[in-house]
């Protein structure tokens, strides 16, 4: 199964991301860890310098973030790859998926562009209505996937 | 885990029933599959008259949802999900919310399109619907073209 995994600094997203990792998925899965940089600040009177050294620590932060998820991943025997989306995140998540011939698509049901869209944030909303793969959206409040899924181990074990 | 699946009889149906049983859940996961069943239109009860004929048309409706749910429940049962069904009357969109509200399922599933509907949109309006008020986690389910 070709999965990809959209991730923000949500709370959401981080559901999203325990439920993949707790899950198991059929053997030879594959997980797709993609993000999009924060929009960067063009606001007048920074300097450019600042605005590339800024720049340049966010996509730090980023790489390491995709790195931990991809992490976990590799602890629970998933391979992964990750890719940081350029432009539009909701444009680029589309077509990432066509080229990809993703089956799933998982996702925070608010991440960072979440109040343009009260109930459902723009870019699972927008993934959900024009994504080809499924799409499935993690929301709050949601039982700890680390509860819910070890419950059962703990018993049988 | 707790699943609920809403189902009709439509290919995106089948193909959430299959997704659900390609995934591994873990043990003890128990799958509740909801049909709902719509009213019974009486647009046309003039022609067609009598009560008796709405009746009918309603028990037929009945026994094609108990065939799906049952050939529902015995698929995810052979992929050794636990399973049972529950069929509901009225707006599908109505219902599976009420049923989610009151069995607190970790994951809801469904196709993105019912059997009813405008195929050209580009989300069926039961999906649309869960997907932006169910308060728990949802998985659409698309068909691949």
């Amino acid at each position: 199964m070709r999965i990809v995994i959209a991730v923000d600094e949500s709370t959401h997203s981080q559901r999203a991301v325990d439920l993949v990792q707790r899950l198991r998925w059929p053997a030879g899965s594959c997980v797709l860890v993609v993000t999009a940089l924060p929009s960067e600040d063009h606001s007048e009177g920074t300097p450019a310098s600042a605005s590339r050294d800024s720049s340049r620590a966010n996509r730090g932060a980023t790489e390491a973030r995709l790195t931990q998820v991809q992490d976990g991943l590799r602890a629970i025997g998933v391979s992964s790859a990750h890719r940081i989306l350029e432009g539009d995140p909701r444009e680029a998540l589309i077509r990432l998926i066509e080229a990809e011939h993703v089956d799933l698509l998982v996702l925070g049901s608010r991440g960072r562009l979440g109040l343009l869209h009260v109930l459902l944030g723009s870019v699972s909303s927008h993934a959900v209505s024009h994504a080809g793969c499924s799409v499935l959206v993690v929301k709050g409040p949601f039982k700890p996937a680390v509860e819910v899924l070890e419950a059962p181990r703990k018993r049988a074990s | 885990m707790k699943l609920l699946i809403g189902i009709d009889d439509s290919p995106h149906s089948r193909a959430a029933v299959d997704l659900v049983c390609r995934m591994v859940w873990p043990s003890g996961t128990h799958a509740l599959v909801v049909s709902v069943i719509p009213p019974a239109m009486p647009v046309h009860s003039e022609i067609h008259g009598s009560a008796e004929w709405m009746t009918r048309l309603h028990e037929h409706l009945v026994r094609e949802h108990e065939r799906v749910v049952a050939a529902t429940e015995g698929v995810l049962r052979a992929s050794g999900i636990e399973a049972s069904s529950q069929l509901m009357h009225g707006d599908a969109r109505v219902e599976l919310l009420d049923a989610a509200r009151s069995h607190q399922p970790d994951l809801l599933v469904v196709g993105s399109h019912g059997r009813t509907g405008l195929a050209k949109l580009i989300l069926g309006s039961v999906a649309h619907h869960v997907v932006t008020h169910a308060e728990c986690s949802v998985l659409v389910v698309k068909v691949r073209p």
